[in-house]
Formats: structure tokens, C-alpha cells, sequence
């Protein structure tokens, strides 16, 4: 896994795209994602880790610092982590998460007080061999249940004030 | 086991469900330091109803001995949509046994959801789960009776 630098905007935001889309539970907000793979590779209080092979890019993480809504503590949680589709029986997912734990130690050496790694699986796309691939690397400390969702497997809607949902 | 009251907070709860937010706390806290403007500001939004709702089951001396907060908030970080994420959950711990008190919050939940959507005029969808060290696959057990699992999430502690 290498660090991904301004050179892999571009193919780096078609990854991030396709990964979300393949699993997000919400419509995709290709602003929010611009913007966020270019504070990765800019380093601002964000990173991504790619993995990539012949046909460009393989695999994917970014990780970015946030804040839980009842503590001004900052942690590094994930922002997508993925693996192309036809690259998912070589291993590519613990890679990424080994590449997430580096970042998270070198980022608290840097700041100079502990800074815990949050990583995140909201989806219900293949959902238990995701499971699977975190739990055996890293604790879990909680779980995501949901119910309104317009569509089974899709969390359907218009933002707020949009009118009805199609 | 009698007909439980859940009740829609008010300001005048304000101290009670801080109260019990401590206990949760105390109870099952992910080791981050608390910070209260930010706590209070959360309470103060569901109990005034700014962005937020807060349901409460009451004891009886005054107390406050189960609590939901439910807040609308943009769904993630890479998309424009809403839902309504559950901030906390809790039953003091001495509550738990044959109360019914979390079914009963939660079908005040589901309740909330439905009604919302109904403003809304599409389904608003409603995230909720678990974040705890101790006995999480009973607590898994419990919400996956209550709806759909979407995932889950990891810590590094460090």
C-alpha cells in the first residue's frame, strides 16, 4: 500500500465513486467526494492508502480526523475502504486495514497524544464478509441497525424538504 | 409489568436526562473525554426540539431511568441526504430486567420515524445500534429484532 499524492486525483476519485456507489446506503455527493479524496492526498487532516496492479488502482482507504458529537477529542476514522471487484481473493482488504493502523500511529506520534482509528461498515452489500474481514483485525465496539428504508438495501430518499421520495 | 409511559421530553428535563447521560457514561463509555457544552447543546436540541427529540420513561422519585435522543443529521460525509441518528439509548442498568423499557423506547422510535416521514412526505430513514465494550452480541441480538442490520464499526484505541 502506497500513500496516494495529487498525481492520483483523478483515478482516485473514479475509484472512490465506484467503490461508494457499489455500497452506500445514500445517493452520492460527487462535491463531498472531490473534496475529500483531494484533502486525502493533500494530507489535510486527511490520507488515502492504494494498492494498485496493472489496470490502476486495485484498493483503496482514506481516512480522514473527525470528532464524535459529545467530545472535542479528534480520532481517524475511514471515509471509504474498498476493493476493486475482480481483486478480492488476494488479500487486499488487510492490507488497507494494516495501512489504516499505520497511519493512525504515525498521525498520534505527530500529534503527540493518542488518537484512536475508527473504522466504519454501513452497508448491506455483501455485509458479513466485511464483517468478517474487520473483526479479525480490530476490536469492535458497536453495530448499525436501520428500518425506513424505502428500498431493501437502499436508504432511498431526497434530501429533506425535496418533496416526495420517488 | 404495567403499561409503560413513554413521554416526549421537555425542557424542564434537561437536568434529569443529563443525569442519566452520566450514568450511561459510567456505564459504557468509549474512553473519549466528555465534553459538557458539546453534551448540553445535544440535550438542549432534542429537549427543545431544535434538530432533535428526546423521549424519556420517568421513575418514581423524579428521576429519569430510560432515555432515547434522536437527531436529524446529513447521512454522511459524501452525500446530501438526511436521517435521523439515534444519540443515545439507554435503561439504567438496575432497569433492565423484565421492565420493558427498551422495547418501549424503541417503539417510541419507530413511532417517531413513521410520523416524521409522514411530514416529510418520504421515508426518512432511522439509524440506531449499539457502541459498547460489554455484552454487544446480546445487544446485537436484541436491535436485529428491531431492524435491519447495515453495519458496524471498529476502534483502534490509541
Amino acid at each position: 500500500v502506497r500513500r496516494a499524492g495529487e498525481a492520483d486525483v483523478e483515478p482516485l476519485l473514479a475509484f472512490v465513486i465506484t467503490c461508494l456507489s457499489e455500497s452506500a446506503l445514500q445517493p452520492l455527493s460527487p462535491a463531498k467526494i472531490a473534496a475529500l479524496v483531494w484533502r486525502a492526498v493533500r494530507m489535510e487532516h486527511a490520507i488515502a492508502g492504494i494498492i494498485e496492479g496493472d489496470n490502476g488502482i486495485e484498493a483503496s482507504v482514506g481516512l480522514f480526523v473527525s470528532q464524535l458529537h459529545y467530545t472535542d477529542e479528534p480520532h481517524l476514522r475511514d471515509g471509504w475502504l474498498g476493493v476493486r471487484s475482480d481483486c478480492r481473493r488476494v488479500n487486499h482488504g488487510a492490507r488497507l486495514v494494516q495501512f489504516s493502523k499505520w497511519a493512525q500511529e504515525r498521525m498520534q506520534e505527530a500529534a503527540g497524544r493518542p488518537i484512536p482509528l475508527f473504522l466504519e461498515i454501513m452497508t448491506t452489500e455483501a455485509l458479513e464478509p466485511k464483517l468478517r474481514l474487520y473483526q479479525r483485525q480490530i476490536p469492535q465496539v458497536g453495530a448499525s441497525f436501520a428500518w425506513g428504508t424505502a428500498v431493501p438495501g437502499r436508504l432511498d430518499q431526497k434530501r429533506i424538504g425535496n418533496g416526495r421520495a420517488h | 409489568m404495567g403499561d409503560v409511559i413513554v413521554r416526549t421530553a421537555i425542557q424542564a428535563d434537561e437536568p434529569e436526562v443529563y443525569a442519566l447521560l452520566l450514568a450511561l457514561d459510567e456505564d459504557n463509555s468509549l474512553g473519549f473525554p466528555r465534553n459538557d457544552q458539546r453534551v448540553w447543546a445535544h440535550i438542549n436540541a432534542c429537549c427543545r426540539g431544535q434538530g432533535g427529540v428526546c423521549a424519556v420513561i420517568d421513575g418514581p422519585d423524579g428521576n429519569i431511568l430510560a432515555s432515547v435522543g434522536v437527531m436529524a443529521m446529513p447521512a454522511g460525509w459524501y452525500t446530501d441526504a438526511w436521517l435521523l441518528r439515534e444519540l443515545w439509548f439507554f435503561v439504567r442498568p438496575e432497569c433492565r430486567r423484565g421492565t420493558g423499557y427498551a422495547n418501549a423506547l424503541m417503539a417510541w422510535l419507530k413511532r417517531h420515524q413513521r410520523e416524521m416521514s409522514e411530514r416529510l412526505g418520504y421515508d426518512i430513514p432511522c439509524v440506531t445500534g449499539p457502541t459498547s465494550r460489554k455484552r454487544l452480541a446480546a445487544k446485537e441480538r436484541w436491535w436485529a429484532t428491531h431492524g435491519q442490520r447495515i453495519g458496524a464499526f471498529f476502534v483502534v484505541k490509541g
